[in-house]
């Protein structure tokens, strides 16, 4: 029993020069500091990021249109109380909205208004889980997650480095999975109550009116964000409608069946404004129009009309002949707004007269409770930087290629 | 600032918060790592992961309350994986068994904690964390099944284990049987 207390006495001998140390030793500290500060940098999403975009051109008839897409964080809206009675809530592994960045989507999930679900489908030990949903009647946005199988790369495709960046490469370009690697996840068909989403490509106008659907990365590996914009630029352009189920089709490399995952949705618009605006400024000879404005509690839309007759001066153009003025939106604090993406729009450009018609949606985070104006501006790259995809590489030099024409300055209320 | 407040901030995607709580903690971080761990250097390592990852994956705590002991769990799952690598690049390597019993141990000035600490380093990692946890840190068998994420019975049942095995050590040379109770 001595021999018991004696091993009792050392083993609480440690905890005495434990108490005795007052201060963490000064490498540690150093280290610990440069870790926070790192993540100051690498969460910290603003608008000066990159617009990753894509643009399609399609020549159809007399009439060429380019259908811009912009790929990135994408944000959520919020869950109707009917969504929250389907959906149950999330086992551990995490919101993937919480985590997205976005500031809508961070706000939704701060009220505990994103659910989270069990809609799944399994094959060959891999489950494919649409974790949450939400739509708010501007954008529907579904958290996507895989899970069962050690994978390589991304389930999305573009590759992460360890806080959940995407992986740049010498040239500063993200880099995506290479081809067939497994574990990688693309949507194959989409259905609106059993039906096709858009329209087939025999129906008239069935490209222009069609609504695409872009991914984003998740923060992990596992995870994407897939969301759906409403095309309310065209006529009779494809909206969801208020209620219905959507089943998503999706192929992962690697495993032969495919994922088929019913999705119950429900708009929840309770809270939205929408506002007609036709606010119109013009200088030589361009005018710029805002059409309307959605305000959501997660979503800003912004819908703006550009038109021009061939007049406008030559700097206002790209070699192409193609309108190079570009637009940046503001609250009336002068804050810019937090962009979500992505945008999409129309452009009518005949080659039977010079005349030029350009709607697009922009879509950002959701505006401050006290934000009475949104203030519009419009600017062009110069055109004898070198090329407009290397000025706007120079992100951080942007002041000193862009030209504001504060002519077309338009401040638009928003309450 | 109230750590509740800190907390749901940071989980909201609040790095600055994040930052503040961290802050608070790193002295007990540091006193954590250090009565499990030999050298500061590893004290560094563990710490910078354990940050990394509860930074990654704070959202995913669901009780604002229970951030510290989930922080000290990432904590001392990390000083639990490189305990596991060094003993396995040890066994691998047996010169680095030299190197490591002669590093400096700021715990153990006398010789008989260099025995402790040397007896200590015998046990399982398991059995290691449940002593440390209990005799350095003073925690109640229900605080560290909290901690660890097992039961209290399995937290009573490694310390019974460990002090047998620390006993038999410790005092090999002397005969007679050893008997240990936990006591709480």
């Amino acid at each position: 029993m001595r021999q018991q207390t004696e091993m009792e006495d050392l083993l609480r001998k440690p905890a005495k020069k434990l108490q005795g140390i007052s201060e963490v030793p000064e490498p540690i500290r150093a280290n610990q500091q440069r870790i926070y500060s790192q993540l100051g940098q690498a969460t910290q999403p603003t608008s000066t990021q990159p617009r990753w975009k894509t643009k399609r051109y399609v020549v159809a008839g007399a009439a060429a249109a380019v259908m811009v897409i912009g790929l990135g964080i994408l944000g959520s809206g919020f869950v109707s109380p009917v969504m929250a009675e389907k959906l149950s809530r999330l086992p551990a592994i995490g919101s993937i909205f919480e985590r997205s960045g976005d500031p809508g989507l961070q706000a939704a999930s701060r009220l505990n208004m994103a659910g989270g679900g069990h809609l799944e489908d399994t094959h060959e030990g891999v489950t494919i889980r649409a974790q949450e949903v939400v739509y708010d009647g501007v954008r529907l946005s579904i958290g996507l997650s895989r899970e069962g199988k050690k994978f390589e790369g991304s389930f999305q495709g573009l590759q992460l480095d360890e806080y959940g960046q995407p992986k740049r490469n010498a040239d500063g370009a993200v880099i995506w999975n290479p081809e067939d690697t497994l574990g990688q996840g693309r949507i194959v068909k989409v259905l609106i109550d059993g039906s096709p989403l858009n329209p087939s490509e025999g129906e008239r106008d069935s490209f222009k009116r069609a609504m695409s659907y872009v991914t984003a990365s998740g923060k992990d590996p596992d995870s994407m964000l897939l969301s759906f914009v409403n095309n309310t630029y065209a006529d009779n352009g494809i909206t969801l409608p208020d209620t219905f189920t959507m089943t998503l089709v999706m192929e992962v490399t690697g495993i032969e069946e495919s994922f088929h995952i019913d999705i119950p949705v429900q708009k929840d618009a309770s809270r939205n404004v929408e506002l007609a605006s036709e606010i119109t400024k013009i200088h030589d000879h361009l005018s710029v129009t805002v059409k309307r404005i959605a305000v959501t509690p997660v979503t800003t839309r912004i819908q703006l009309a550009v038109s021009h007759s061939g007049e406008i001066p030559e700097r206002y153009m790209d070699q192409d002949g193609q309108l190079l003025v570009e637009h940046e939106f503001y609250d009336d604090q002068g804050q810019p707004l937090v962009w979500v993406g992505p945008d999409q729009g129309w452009i009518e450009d005949t080659a039977k007269t010079d005349d030029y018609h350009r709607v697009t949606d922009y879509l950002y985070g959701p505006l401050q409770d006290e934000t009475r104006t949104i203030v519009v501006k419009s600017f062009y790259y110069k055109q004898d930087a070198p090329r407009k995809e290397q000025a706007k590489e120079h992100a951080g030099q942007d002041d000193f290629l862009k030209v504001y024409i504060p002519e077309l300055e338009l401040t638009v209320p928003v309450r | 600032m109230n750590m509740e407040v800190l907390v749901n901030q940071a989980r909201a995607g609040d790095s600055e918060s994040f930052v503040q709580l961290f802050e608070s903690m790193e002295l007990d971080m540091y006193k954590m790592a250090r009565s499990i761990l030999h050298q500061d250097q590893d004290c560094r390592d563990v710490m910078q992961e354990t940050t990394l990852k509860a930074y990654r994956s704070i959202s995913t705590l669901r009780r604002p309350e229970y951030f510290k002991t989930w922080v000290f769990r990432i904590l001392i799952n990390e000083c639990h994986e490189l305990l596991r690598r060094q003993k396995r690049r040890m066994e691998a390597d047996h010169n680095s068994l030299d190197e490591k019993m002669s590093a400096s141990f700021v715990l153990a000035e006398e010789y008989e904690m260099v025995e402790l600490y040397e007896a200590l380093d015998t046990l399982d990692v398991s059995l290691r964390l449940s002593v440390t946890l209990y005799y350095f840190h003073g925690m109640s068998v229900k605080e560290i099944a909290s901690t660890l994420g097992v039961s209290q019975t399995a937290v009573k049942s490694r310390l019974y284990r460990a002090r047998k095995q620390l006993a038999e050590t410790l005092y090999s040379d002397i005969e007679g049987k050893v008997n240990y109770e936990t006591t709480n």
